[in-house]
């Protein structure tokens, strides 16, 4: 292969190859190694990550791209186990982008900062050409405080380990295909973006054994299945009868014949626990007002034959393939 | 699978399989075949073939009409999305498919104006929306498909909408697979949702002149299993009847409507399946009397090249007859994938090499 494919920045197999056999090996250090959503920086319990936003359409139910960039970083740290401190915001505008939206675009970055308690420090502000950029592109960088006394690792998963989850999955990638597409929908799916930082506080506080958290951004629950169990060396089995989806999210997928495991979310995180304390860790989440659904979805197995399993509602079992990279490459 | 359909619940699935189990004991191993990439959908999404018996084999068919759209309709339809102020519409899985040089996402990357929709009616919209430009719907599909495409052209439409038709209609497919099958397959499940739209009787003759059982049947997983149970039981008996595994969907006449509609707009021409053959009866041509919004005849369509068979080492063609598996190719897994489709079943996630693919499937 000598391009880029599309299907690349898709967050499947296809990422996941373009990062391990390029991006990866051009820069390798101890720091990028660590292969987290974002850096344990050495030293002063700093915790730093990056995120671009190149989402279309701009403006959906539930969001817009402001929002986003904000959510998507700050989630970031969250899944590093840090609160959330300070963003830079990088801005690439196209030529004849309106100010109207621009301004629409801050005000709701700016809202969302404010209430994650995050202070924009610095920024950036390129103008390109008319036709080489899709309005606006946003870049955040985040800088947190890690809560941890150990870095979170897949290393540090046991068979047994429960999975959970803050809720319905699939919201946001149905959101923006919906807005996309524009889908005939009678009251449109709405995205699921939101800061987490809150709710991992509290679960952090009642259950400090928690042994590593991760958003199921692009690629969805699958891909963040395969990556953690493949890391771990161990296999991952969900229940299919115990994950959240809510009726009208399931329905049209099934019509649209995709998969709910691959879509992205913005507003879910997956926490991995000690089975001792699943039970504990879930009524906790259930309290915040962002875990209502929480559902004990899964557990953590021995090594199979392949990373990640689902047990069917009616009882079998299937592997989870990683997705190859969904045909939504522009979601977040 | 619809959590409040007890046909999804494991309860159903779990009495059908042990009378499956049953019932195989009696008739000793045997073959039966789909022909619907739901079923095989179905399938392998539940992990069906996990309950059988290891003696019972489900051998998946020509059921993906993405698949089996030939190399010349998918030509044809690029050359229409190359011309000027024209646009072509269809459905998103028809986008990747290897026409004889070019898909129709590498038409569109290289300029050709090509625009995905979910229903036929959004063409509609379209054409109204732009006056000025040329649109053409792509028809993909079987019954239930061109049921809708017919109540569409049915309609009086605006002067700027064509279709170029490429729609297929299933019980000839399987006349033909009849002749040449070699005779181990002992009865099969036919597709739910064709049926809705044509009933039984067109399949009436895998009855009365073939004397195998055939059986609708539908797609959640006790639907599934209850179609492979009433073939079982057929078999047992030593009869081949015609049955109706769905009949909470499925009305033995099927819907007279959608059949009215069909039978005004279209006629039934000889028609190529691509990898399988040319097969009597079975392509949907528009009538005499929509020639005007026919783009074979009223626009240019000819791309000037002849179409290309099916590509090298690809074995869509044996696995859509069931003679071979998609682990029985080279490229499966490997250069072919649903990302970067060889053969035209690994496009559609309907087709077999796609859902196998996507599902992990390694045997039957
Ligand atoms: S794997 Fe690809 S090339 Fe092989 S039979 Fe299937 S579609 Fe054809």
């Amino acid at each position: 292969m000598s391009r880029i494919e599309l299907a690349q920045g898709a967050g499947g197999r296809g990422m996941q190859e373009l990062l391990d056999q390029v991006i990866r090996p051009a820069l390798s250090n101890p720091l990028l190694d660590q292969g987290h959503d974002g850096a344990y920086l050495p030293g002063q319990g700093l915790v730093m990550t990056t995120d671009s936003y190149v989402v279309s359409p701009l403006f959906f139910p539930g969001g817009n791209i402001g929002k986003l960039a904000v959510c998507g970083t700050v989630n970031d740290l969250a899944m590093c186990g840090a609160e959330p401190l300070w963003l830079s915001l990088g801005l690439i505008i196209e030529a004849g982008f309106e100010y109207d939206d621009l301004q629409k675009i801050l005000a709701s970055l700016a809202q969302t900062a404010k209430e994650a308690g995050v202070v924009v420090v610095t920024g950036d502000t390129k103008v390109v050409e008319a036709g080489k950029g899709d309005g606006i592109y946003i870049n955040t960088t985040g800088i947190g405080r890690s809560r941890l006394a150990q870095p979170f690792s897949p290393k540090a998963l046991k068979v047994g380990d429960r999975l959970l989850i803050n809720g319905g999955l699939a919201e946001h990638g149905l959101a923006i295909l919906a807005a996309r597409e524009s889908l005939p929908f009678e009251t449109p799916p709405i995205s699921d973006c939101a800061c987490l930082h809150g709710l991992v506080e509290t679960m952090l506080a009642t259950c400090p054994e928690i042994r590593l958290l991760r958003d199921p951004t692009r690629g969805g629950l699958a891909a963040l299945g395969n990556e953690l169990a493949s890391a771990s060396s161990l296999s991952i089995l969900l229940k299919e009868k115990d994950l959240p989806i809510k009726s009208p999210v399931q329905a049209a997928l099934q019509m649209l014949g995709i998969d709910p495991l691959s879509v992205a979310n913005e507003g879910k995180l997956v926490a991995f626990c000690p089975e001792a304390s699943a039970e504990k860790l879930l009524k906790v989440m259930q309290a915040h007002p962002l875990g209502r659904d929480s559902a004990i979805i899964g557990e953590v197995i021995e090594r199979q034959s392949a990373p990640l399993w689902i047990q069917t509602q009616i009882g079998t079992r299937r592997l989870v393939e990683m997705p190859l990279g969904e045909q939504l490459p522009r979601i977040c | 699978m619809n959590p409040s359909d007890p046909f999804g619940t494991p309860e159903p699935v779990q009495a059908l399989s042990e009378a499956i189990g049953k019932l195989v004991a009696q008739t000793g191993p045997l073959r039966l075949m789909h022909l619907c990439g739901s079923h095989e959908h179905a399938l392998n999404q539940h992990g069906l073939r996990q309950l059988l018996p290891k003696e019972l084999k489900i051998i998946p068919g020509p059921g993906c009409p993405v698949c089996v759209c030939p190399a010349e309709a998918i030509d044809q339809a690029i050359q229409l999305a190359k011309q000027p102020q024209t646009t072509l519409v269809t459905f998103g899985d028809m986008l990747r498919v290897p026409g004889s040089r070019q898909s129709l996402a590498q038409a569109k990357a290289e300029g050709a104006s090509v625009r995905m929709v979910y229903s036929p009616y959004d063409c509609l919209k379209l054409a109204q929306e732009q006056p000025t430009q040329t649109l053409v719907f792509f028809a993909v599909g079987f019954e239930t498909t061109m049921a809708g495409v017919a109540g569409l052209i049915a309609q009086s439409l605006p002067k700027n909408l064509y279709f170029l038709v490429a729609g297929r209609y299933m019980p000839p497919v399987l006349r033909l697979l009849m002749e040449i099958h070699d005779e181990t397959i002992r009865g099969f499940l036919l597709p739910g949702h064709a049926a809705i739209i044509t009933g039984l009787e067109p399949y009436r003759f895998m009855e009365t002149q073939y004397k195998l059982p055939s059986v609708v049947a539908g797609f959640e997983p006790a639907d599934v299993l209850l179609g492979i149970w009433m073939l079982l039981k057929e078999i047992a008996q030593g009869t081949a009847g015609l049955k109706n595994a769905y009949p909470r969907a499925v009305r033995d006449e099927g819907n007279l409507k959608a059949q009215a509609w069909i039978t005004q707009v279209f006629d039934l021409k000889p028609g190529v399946w691509r990898g399988i053959d040319l097969v009597e009866d079975s392509a949907f041509v528009l009538r005499e009397a929509y020639r005007d919004q026919d783009a074979l005849r009223a626009l240019n369509a000819d791309p000037g090249f002849p179409a290309q068979g099916h590509p090298p080492g690809c074995q869509c063609h044996r696995i859509m007859l069931g003679e071979k598996q998609p682990t029985d190719c080279g490229h499966f897994g490997q250069a072919c994938n649903p990302q970067n489709p060889i053969g035209p079943c690994m496009v559609s996630p309907e087709g077999t090499c796609n859902s196998w693919s996507r599902f992990g499937i390694r045997s039957l």
